[in-house]
Protein backbone atom coordinates (compact mmCIF):
# COMPACT_ATOMS: atom_id res chain seq x y z
CA UNK A 1 0.00 0.00 0.00
CA UNK A 2 3.10 2.10 0.48
CA UNK A 3 3.67 2.32 -3.15
CA UNK A 4 6.45 4.37 -3.94
CA UNK A 5 4.61 7.60 -6.49
CA UNK A 6 7.76 10.13 -7.33
CA UNK A 7 11.21 10.67 -6.35
CA UNK A 8 12.53 13.96 -4.73
CA UNK A 9 13.26 16.73 -7.49
CA UNK A 10 10.86 14.89 -10.04
CA UNK A 11 9.40 16.92 -12.70
CA UNK A 12 5.60 16.44 -13.19
CA UNK A 13 5.82 14.58 -16.09
CA UNK A 14 8.27 12.14 -14.55
CA UNK A 15 5.76 11.59 -11.75
CA UNK A 16 3.34 10.95 -14.06
CA UNK A 17 5.44 8.42 -16.19
CA UNK A 18 6.59 7.07 -13.23
CA UNK A 19 3.38 5.94 -11.60
CA UNK A 20 1.59 4.78 -14.71
CA UNK A 21 5.01 2.34 -15.38
CA UNK A 22 4.76 1.04 -12.24
CA UNK A 23 1.28 -0.01 -12.63
CA UNK A 24 2.04 -1.30 -15.78
CA UNK A 25 4.76 -3.39 -14.60
CA UNK A 26 1.98 -4.16 -11.47
CA UNK A 27 -0.76 -5.50 -13.86
CA UNK A 28 1.58 -7.72 -16.21
CA UNK A 29 3.50 -9.19 -12.96
CA UNK A 30 -0.54 -9.97 -11.57
CA UNK A 31 -1.14 -11.33 -14.93
CA UNK A 32 1.66 -13.54 -14.95
CA UNK A 33 0.51 -15.13 -11.74
CA UNK A 34 2.83 -13.23 -8.99
CA UNK A 35 0.88 -14.15 -5.66
CA UNK A 36 1.89 -10.66 -4.21
CA UNK A 37 1.12 -8.54 -7.13
CA UNK A 38 -2.18 -10.52 -7.63
CA UNK A 39 -2.85 -9.12 -4.01
CA UNK A 40 -1.96 -5.78 -4.60
CA UNK A 41 -3.89 -5.51 -7.45
CA UNK A 42 -7.20 -6.77 -6.12
CA UNK A 43 -6.14 -4.35 -3.15
CA UNK A 44 -5.81 -1.62 -5.63
CA UNK A 45 -8.76 -2.63 -7.19
CA UNK A 46 -11.18 -2.56 -4.26
CA UNK A 47 -11.71 1.39 -5.30
CA UNK A 48 -14.35 0.29 -7.56
CA UNK A 49 -17.16 -0.37 -5.06
CA UNK A 50 -16.26 3.20 -3.71
CA UNK A 51 -16.49 4.53 -6.95
CA UNK A 52 -19.62 2.79 -8.15
CA UNK A 53 -21.16 3.57 -4.87
CA UNK A 54 -20.33 7.28 -5.32
CA UNK A 55 -21.24 7.74 -8.84
CA UNK A 56 -24.71 5.96 -7.85
CA UNK A 57 -25.23 8.39 -5.30
CA UNK A 58 -24.61 10.83 -7.21
CA UNK A 59 -27.32 10.22 -9.52
CA UNK A 60 -30.04 9.53 -6.62
CA UNK A 61 -29.47 6.34 -5.83
CA UNK A 62 -30.66 5.08 -9.24
CA UNK A 63 -29.49 1.41 -8.60
CA UNK A 64 -31.02 -0.10 -5.55
CA UNK A 65 -27.90 -2.02 -3.47
CA UNK A 66 -28.38 -5.57 -5.12
CA UNK A 67 -28.32 -4.03 -8.20
CA UNK A 68 -25.63 -1.95 -7.63
CA UNK A 69 -23.55 -5.10 -6.11
CA UNK A 70 -24.21 -7.26 -9.11
CA UNK A 71 -22.69 -4.22 -11.26
CA UNK A 72 -19.81 -4.23 -9.05
CA UNK A 73 -19.48 -7.75 -10.03
CA UNK A 74 -20.35 -7.15 -14.21
CA UNK A 75 -17.86 -4.37 -13.70
CA UNK A 76 -14.83 -6.86 -12.27
CA UNK A 77 -15.11 -8.67 -15.28
CA UNK A 78 -15.44 -6.12 -17.16
CA UNK A 79 -11.51 -4.54 -15.85
CA UNK A 80 -10.36 -8.76 -16.36
CA UNK A 81 -11.15 -8.44 -19.78
CA UNK A 82 -9.77 -5.29 -20.54
CA UNK A 83 -6.89 -5.56 -18.35
CA UNK A 84 -4.88 -6.94 -21.26
CA UNK A 85 -4.96 -3.57 -22.73
CA UNK A 86 -4.17 -1.68 -20.13
CA UNK A 87 -0.83 0.36 -21.24
CA UNK A 88 -0.31 2.82 -18.69
CA UNK A 89 -1.50 5.91 -19.79
CA UNK A 90 -3.28 6.54 -16.83
CA UNK A 91 -3.24 5.68 -13.48
CA UNK A 92 -4.90 2.38 -12.48
CA UNK A 93 -7.64 4.00 -10.87
CA UNK A 94 -7.96 6.51 -13.36
CA UNK A 95 -8.24 3.80 -15.82
CA UNK A 96 -10.94 1.70 -13.28
CA UNK A 97 -12.37 4.70 -12.75
CA UNK A 98 -13.22 5.18 -16.35
CA UNK A 99 -14.56 1.48 -16.78
CA UNK A 100 -16.60 2.43 -13.80
CA UNK A 101 -18.08 5.73 -15.18
CA UNK A 102 -19.14 4.01 -18.40
CA UNK A 103 -20.71 0.50 -17.30
CA UNK A 104 -22.46 2.00 -14.70
CA UNK A 105 -24.44 4.25 -17.34
CA UNK A 106 -24.77 1.15 -19.94
CA UNK A 107 -26.25 -0.49 -17.09
CA UNK A 108 -28.88 2.37 -16.04
CA UNK A 109 -29.57 2.47 -19.71
CA UNK A 110 -30.16 -0.98 -19.76
CA UNK A 111 -32.42 -1.08 -16.74
CA UNK A 112 -33.69 2.20 -18.22
CA UNK A 113 -33.00 4.31 -15.27
CA UNK A 114 -30.89 7.10 -17.04
CA UNK A 115 -31.82 10.12 -15.93
CA UNK A 116 -31.77 12.94 -18.54
CA UNK A 117 -28.88 14.61 -16.83
CA UNK A 118 -26.85 14.01 -13.23
CA UNK A 119 -29.00 16.93 -11.93
CA UNK A 120 -32.46 16.02 -13.66
CA UNK A 121 -34.07 12.93 -11.97
CA UNK A 122 -32.04 12.96 -8.90
CA UNK A 123 -33.23 11.86 -5.28
CA UNK A 124 -33.58 14.06 -2.91
CA UNK A 125 -30.60 12.48 -1.00
CA UNK A 126 -28.27 13.52 -3.43
CA UNK A 127 -25.60 14.88 -1.44
CA UNK A 128 -23.63 16.74 -4.21
CA UNK A 129 -24.33 18.56 -7.16
CA UNK A 130 -23.58 17.50 -10.28
CA UNK A 131 -21.93 20.19 -12.15
CA UNK A 132 -22.74 19.43 -15.89
CA UNK A 133 -25.34 17.23 -17.68
CA UNK A 134 -24.77 13.37 -17.68
CA UNK A 135 -25.66 13.57 -21.64
CA UNK A 136 -22.83 16.62 -22.20
CA UNK A 137 -20.54 14.42 -19.90
CA UNK A 138 -21.32 11.06 -21.61
CA UNK A 139 -21.07 12.18 -25.09
CA UNK A 140 -17.44 14.32 -24.94
CA UNK A 141 -16.28 10.50 -23.36
CA UNK A 142 -17.54 8.57 -25.67
CA UNK A 143 -16.62 10.89 -28.57
CA UNK A 144 -12.98 10.93 -26.83
CA UNK A 145 -12.99 7.28 -27.67
CA UNK A 146 -14.16 7.30 -30.90
CA UNK A 147 -11.69 10.01 -32.10
CA UNK A 148 -8.78 7.81 -31.20
CA UNK A 149 -5.32 8.66 -30.92
CA UNK A 150 -3.16 11.29 -31.35
CA UNK A 151 -5.90 13.69 -30.60
CA UNK A 152 -7.17 11.47 -28.01
CA UNK A 153 -4.07 11.11 -25.99
CA UNK A 154 -3.36 14.57 -26.37
CA UNK A 155 -6.40 16.00 -25.24
CA UNK A 156 -6.20 13.75 -22.39
CA UNK A 157 -2.91 14.69 -21.20
CA UNK A 158 -3.94 17.93 -21.53
CA UNK A 159 -6.59 18.21 -19.75
CA UNK A 160 -7.08 15.03 -17.83
CA UNK A 161 -3.34 14.38 -16.99
CA UNK A 162 -3.06 18.78 -16.97
CA UNK A 163 0.16 18.65 -18.33
CA UNK A 164 1.72 21.58 -20.62
CA UNK A 165 2.58 20.71 -24.20
CA UNK A 166 6.36 20.65 -23.67
CA UNK A 167 5.43 17.56 -21.15
CA UNK A 168 2.73 16.24 -23.96
CA UNK A 169 5.26 16.83 -26.68
CA UNK A 170 8.43 14.87 -24.45
CA UNK A 171 5.80 12.40 -23.22
CA UNK A 172 4.76 11.25 -26.36
CA UNK A 173 8.13 12.08 -28.26
CA UNK A 174 6.92 14.98 -30.57
CA UNK A 175 7.91 18.38 -30.92
CA UNK A 176 5.95 20.68 -28.88
CA UNK A 177 4.04 22.55 -31.94
CA UNK A 178 3.16 19.16 -33.18
CA UNK A 179 1.06 18.62 -29.91
CA UNK A 180 -0.32 22.13 -29.96
CA UNK A 181 -1.68 21.22 -33.54
CA UNK A 182 -3.07 17.05 -32.75
CA UNK A 183 -4.76 19.32 -29.67
CA UNK A 184 -6.47 21.52 -31.93
CA UNK A 185 -7.10 19.36 -35.26
CA UNK A 186 -8.45 16.71 -32.04
CA UNK A 187 -10.89 19.16 -30.47
CA UNK A 188 -12.31 20.42 -34.10
CA UNK A 189 -12.74 16.48 -35.29
CA UNK A 190 -13.70 16.39 -31.64
CA UNK A 191 -16.29 19.06 -32.08
CA UNK A 192 -17.94 17.12 -35.42
CA UNK A 193 -18.25 13.74 -33.61
CA UNK A 194 -20.53 15.88 -31.08
CA UNK A 195 -22.26 17.44 -33.47
CA UNK A 196 -23.11 13.99 -35.11
CA UNK A 197 -24.49 12.15 -32.08
CA UNK A 198 -26.29 15.65 -30.48
CA UNK A 199 -26.68 17.44 -33.37
CA UNK A 200 -28.79 20.30 -30.64
CA UNK A 201 -25.71 20.51 -28.90
CA UNK A 202 -23.37 21.95 -31.57
CA UNK A 203 -25.93 24.58 -32.50
CA UNK B 1 -11.46 19.97 -41.73
CA UNK B 2 -11.71 23.88 -41.73
CA UNK B 3 -14.66 23.61 -43.40
CA UNK B 4 -13.33 26.59 -46.08
CA UNK B 5 -12.41 28.39 -43.52
CA UNK B 6 -9.08 30.02 -44.59
CA UNK B 7 -5.86 28.80 -43.16
CA UNK B 8 -4.67 31.80 -41.57
CA UNK B 9 -7.95 31.75 -39.49
CA UNK B 10 -7.36 28.33 -38.31
CA UNK B 11 -3.91 29.24 -37.25
CA UNK B 12 -5.26 31.82 -34.95
CA UNK B 13 -7.77 29.82 -33.67
CA UNK B 14 -5.30 27.52 -32.47
CA UNK B 15 -3.06 29.70 -30.89
CA UNK B 16 -5.62 30.91 -29.04
CA UNK B 17 -7.24 27.33 -27.52
CA UNK B 18 -3.35 26.21 -27.02
CA UNK B 19 -2.47 29.67 -25.29
CA UNK B 20 -0.59 31.20 -27.56
CA UNK B 21 -2.50 34.32 -27.73
CA UNK B 22 -4.78 35.87 -25.64
CA UNK B 23 -8.35 35.97 -26.56
CA UNK B 24 -9.00 39.09 -24.58
CA UNK B 25 -5.97 41.27 -26.70
CA UNK B 26 -7.63 43.83 -28.63
CA UNK B 27 -6.31 42.45 -31.51
CA UNK B 28 -7.68 38.99 -30.76
CA UNK B 29 -10.95 40.27 -29.88
CA UNK B 30 -11.08 42.59 -33.47
CA UNK B 31 -10.07 39.49 -35.74
CA UNK B 32 -13.18 37.47 -33.60
CA UNK B 33 -15.21 40.29 -34.25
CA UNK B 34 -14.81 40.41 -37.85
CA UNK B 35 -15.11 36.99 -38.57
CA UNK B 36 -18.49 34.90 -37.45
CA UNK B 37 -17.12 31.63 -38.37
CA UNK B 38 -14.36 32.16 -36.01
CA UNK B 39 -16.25 33.79 -33.16
CA UNK B 40 -18.83 30.93 -33.27
CA UNK B 41 -15.82 27.98 -33.67
CA UNK B 42 -13.73 29.90 -30.82
CA UNK B 43 -17.05 29.41 -28.46
CA UNK B 44 -17.76 26.03 -29.26
CA UNK B 45 -14.59 25.16 -28.77
CA UNK B 46 -13.86 26.96 -25.90
CA UNK B 47 -17.37 25.26 -24.68
CA UNK B 48 -16.19 21.95 -25.12
CA UNK B 49 -13.18 22.59 -23.38
CA UNK B 50 -14.84 23.50 -20.81
CA UNK B 51 -17.05 20.39 -20.61
CA UNK B 52 -13.24 19.03 -20.67
CA UNK B 53 -12.11 20.63 -17.92
CA UNK B 54 -15.37 19.88 -15.14
CA UNK B 55 -14.90 15.87 -16.43
CA UNK B 56 -11.49 16.07 -15.92
CA UNK B 57 -11.80 17.81 -12.20
CA UNK B 58 -14.59 15.06 -11.22
CA UNK B 59 -12.51 11.87 -12.15
CA UNK B 60 -9.19 13.40 -10.36
CA UNK B 61 -12.17 14.26 -7.37
CA UNK B 62 -13.91 10.65 -7.44
CA UNK B 63 -10.14 8.63 -8.19
CA UNK B 64 -8.51 11.13 -5.27
CA UNK B 65 -11.34 9.52 -2.95
CA UNK B 66 -12.26 6.84 -4.00
CA UNK B 67 -8.23 4.90 -4.06
CA UNK B 68 -7.09 2.53 -1.92
CA UNK B 69 -4.04 4.39 -1.30
CA UNK B 70 -5.90 7.15 0.08
CA UNK B 71 -8.31 4.72 2.59
CA UNK B 72 -7.12 1.48 3.25
CA UNK B 73 -9.84 -1.15 1.91
CA UNK B 74 -12.41 -2.97 4.95
CA UNK B 75 -13.12 -6.13 4.95
CA UNK B 76 -16.60 -5.80 2.93
CA UNK B 77 -14.85 -3.83 0.16
CA UNK B 78 -12.24 -6.44 0.07
CA UNK B 79 -14.60 -9.13 0.20
CA UNK B 80 -16.85 -7.36 -2.88
CA UNK B 81 -13.67 -7.48 -5.66
CA UNK B 82 -12.25 -11.38 -4.26
CA UNK B 83 -14.13 -12.67 -7.48
CA UNK B 84 -10.99 -10.40 -9.21
CA UNK B 85 -8.18 -12.24 -7.56
CA UNK B 86 -9.62 -15.67 -9.83
CA UNK B 87 -10.31 -14.00 -12.67
CA UNK B 88 -6.71 -12.36 -12.97
CA UNK B 89 -4.86 -15.51 -11.76
CA UNK B 90 -6.76 -17.62 -14.40
CA UNK B 91 -5.26 -15.20 -17.11
CA UNK B 92 -2.10 -17.00 -15.85
CA UNK B 93 -3.05 -20.11 -16.77
CA UNK B 94 -2.58 -21.80 -20.49
CA UNK B 95 -5.70 -20.96 -22.58
CA UNK B 96 -5.69 -24.06 -24.15
CA UNK B 97 -5.14 -28.01 -23.11
CA UNK B 98 -4.60 -30.42 -25.26
CA UNK B 99 -7.77 -32.39 -25.85
CA UNK B 100 -5.64 -35.98 -25.64
CA UNK B 101 -4.76 -34.76 -21.86
CA UNK B 102 -8.08 -33.67 -21.44
CA UNK B 103 -9.71 -36.87 -22.57
CA UNK B 104 -6.93 -38.69 -20.23
CA UNK B 105 -7.65 -36.24 -17.14
CA UNK B 106 -11.89 -36.79 -17.52
CA UNK B 107 -11.51 -40.56 -18.04
CA UNK B 108 -9.12 -40.50 -14.61
CA UNK B 109 -11.51 -38.07 -12.87
CA UNK B 110 -15.18 -39.84 -14.04
CA UNK B 111 -14.40 -43.41 -13.61
CA UNK B 112 -13.25 -43.33 -9.58
CA UNK B 113 -16.74 -41.01 -9.18
CA UNK B 114 -18.76 -43.42 -11.18
CA UNK B 115 -17.16 -46.16 -9.06
CA UNK B 116 -17.93 -44.29 -5.62
CA UNK B 117 -21.65 -43.50 -6.70
CA UNK B 118 -22.52 -46.98 -8.00
CA UNK B 119 -21.08 -48.92 -5.70
CA UNK B 120 -22.43 -47.12 -2.41
CA UNK B 121 -22.09 -43.95 -2.84
CA UNK B 122 -24.87 -41.25 -1.59
CA UNK B 123 -24.55 -41.26 1.98
CA UNK B 124 -24.02 -37.83 2.33
CA UNK B 125 -26.98 -35.59 1.94
CA UNK B 126 -26.85 -33.61 -1.73
CA UNK B 127 -26.50 -29.77 -1.19
CA UNK B 128 -29.68 -27.68 -2.22
CA UNK B 129 -30.18 -25.43 -4.40
CA UNK B 130 -27.28 -22.51 -3.88
CA UNK B 131 -25.09 -24.14 -1.46
CA UNK B 132 -21.43 -24.61 -1.82
CA UNK B 133 -20.52 -27.66 -3.88
CA UNK B 134 -16.72 -28.32 -2.52
CA UNK B 135 -14.55 -31.01 -3.10
CA UNK B 136 -12.97 -30.65 0.95
CA UNK B 137 -9.62 -31.63 1.75
CA UNK B 138 -8.21 -32.86 4.66
CA UNK B 139 -8.54 -31.07 7.69
CA UNK B 140 -5.16 -29.52 8.87
CA UNK B 141 -4.05 -30.71 12.09
CA UNK B 142 -5.50 -28.49 15.27
CA UNK B 143 -8.17 -26.63 12.79
CA UNK B 144 -10.67 -24.57 14.65
CA UNK B 145 -13.30 -23.95 14.15
CA UNK B 146 -14.55 -27.01 13.46
CA UNK B 147 -18.24 -28.28 13.71
CA UNK B 148 -20.67 -26.84 15.91
CA UNK B 149 -19.81 -23.68 17.83
CA UNK B 150 -21.50 -21.09 19.59
CA UNK B 151 -18.81 -18.51 18.15
CA UNK B 152 -16.61 -18.72 15.35
CA UNK B 153 -13.79 -16.57 17.72
CA UNK B 154 -9.72 -17.43 16.13
CA UNK B 155 -9.49 -19.16 12.97
CA UNK B 156 -6.04 -21.34 13.32
CA UNK B 157 -4.20 -24.28 12.51
CA UNK B 158 -1.20 -26.06 14.32
CA UNK B 159 1.08 -26.15 11.18
CA UNK B 160 4.24 -24.85 10.62
CA UNK B 161 4.75 -21.80 8.17
CA UNK B 162 8.16 -21.81 6.41
CA UNK B 163 10.55 -19.01 7.16
CA UNK B 164 9.02 -15.75 5.36
CA UNK B 165 6.53 -17.91 4.12
CA UNK B 166 2.99 -16.54 4.93
CA UNK B 167 -0.42 -17.85 5.51
CA UNK B 168 -3.66 -17.41 3.89
CA UNK B 169 -7.36 -18.02 5.13
CA UNK B 170 -10.67 -18.09 2.89
CA UNK B 171 -13.67 -18.39 4.30
CA UNK B 172 -16.95 -19.46 2.56
CA UNK B 173 -20.48 -19.16 2.91
CA UNK B 174 -21.47 -22.77 3.04
CA UNK B 175 -25.27 -21.57 1.38
CA UNK B 176 -23.07 -19.94 -1.27
CA UNK B 177 -25.02 -17.28 -1.08
CA UNK B 178 -22.31 -14.51 -0.18
CA UNK B 179 -18.82 -13.71 -1.56
CA UNK B 180 -16.08 -15.52 0.07
CA UNK B 181 -13.38 -13.64 2.71
CA UNK B 182 -10.16 -14.15 1.97
CA UNK B 183 -7.45 -12.47 4.32
CA UNK B 184 -3.77 -13.03 2.72
CA UNK B 185 -0.56 -12.95 3.72
CA UNK B 186 -0.50 -14.30 7.16
CA UNK B 187 2.22 -14.86 8.74
CA UNK B 188 1.26 -17.01 11.20
CA UNK B 189 -1.61 -19.93 10.44
CA UNK B 190 -4.12 -18.16 12.34
CA UNK B 191 -6.60 -14.73 12.15
CA UNK B 192 -8.92 -13.74 14.97
CA UNK B 193 -11.88 -11.18 13.39
CA UNK B 194 -13.09 -8.74 15.59
CA UNK B 195 -16.46 -8.76 17.16
CA UNK B 196 -18.36 -6.98 14.48
CA UNK B 197 -16.42 -9.21 11.45
CA UNK B 198 -17.17 -12.19 13.63
CA UNK B 199 -20.72 -11.49 13.76
CA UNK B 200 -21.23 -10.66 10.10
CA UNK B 201 -19.38 -14.16 9.08
CA UNK B 202 -22.19 -16.98 7.95
CA UNK B 203 -23.86 -19.04 10.03
CA UNK B 204 -22.76 -22.45 8.17
CA UNK B 205 -19.29 -21.68 6.45
CA UNK B 206 -16.50 -23.59 4.84
CA UNK B 207 -13.20 -22.48 5.31
CA UNK B 208 -9.50 -23.06 4.74
CA UNK B 209 -5.79 -22.49 5.21
CA UNK B 210 -3.56 -22.72 3.01
CA UNK B 211 0.53 -22.34 3.89
CA UNK B 212 3.07 -21.00 1.42
CA UNK B 213 6.96 -20.89 1.50
CA UNK B 214 8.63 -17.54 0.97
CA UNK B 215 8.68 -17.93 -3.15
CA UNK B 216 4.70 -18.58 -2.79
CA UNK B 217 4.59 -22.11 -3.72
CA UNK B 218 1.67 -23.83 -1.84
CA UNK B 219 3.01 -26.12 1.03
CA UNK B 220 0.05 -27.65 3.12
CA UNK B 221 -3.49 -26.67 2.88
CA UNK B 222 -6.47 -28.40 4.52
CA UNK B 223 -10.52 -27.23 4.72
CA UNK B 224 -12.91 -27.10 7.60
CA UNK B 225 -16.67 -26.68 8.57
CA UNK B 226 -18.15 -25.06 10.91
CA UNK B 227 -21.84 -23.77 12.23
CA UNK B 228 -22.76 -21.21 14.40
CA UNK B 229 -25.84 -21.42 16.77
CA UNK B 230 -26.79 -18.00 18.05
Amino acid sequence: MSEKLSEPGATPTDDIAALHSADLDLVREARAGRRDAVDRFVTRMSCVPRMLARQNQRIGRALPPAELADLTQDVLVVIWKKLEGYEGRSSLETWAFRVCRLELMNGLRRTRRLPRSLGEGAGDDREEPAPHSHGEAEAALAGLERLGPPGSDVIRLKHFDQLTFDQIAARLGISPNTAKTQYYRGLLRLREILSEERPEASR
Amino acid sequence: MSGGHGSDHEAFLERLLVGDADPGAPEARARLDACATCRQRYQQLRSLTSTLDRLAAEERGEVAASSALAAPPDAAELALVEPLRRLVGSAARPRRVPRALLAAAAVLVILPIAAVLYFGGGTRDAPGPGQVLLGLREPLPGMAPAGAVLRYGTFRADVQVPTAGSCEIVIRDRAGARLPLRIPGLERPEWTPTAEEDSALPDAIVWSLEVFDATGASRRAGDAEASRSR
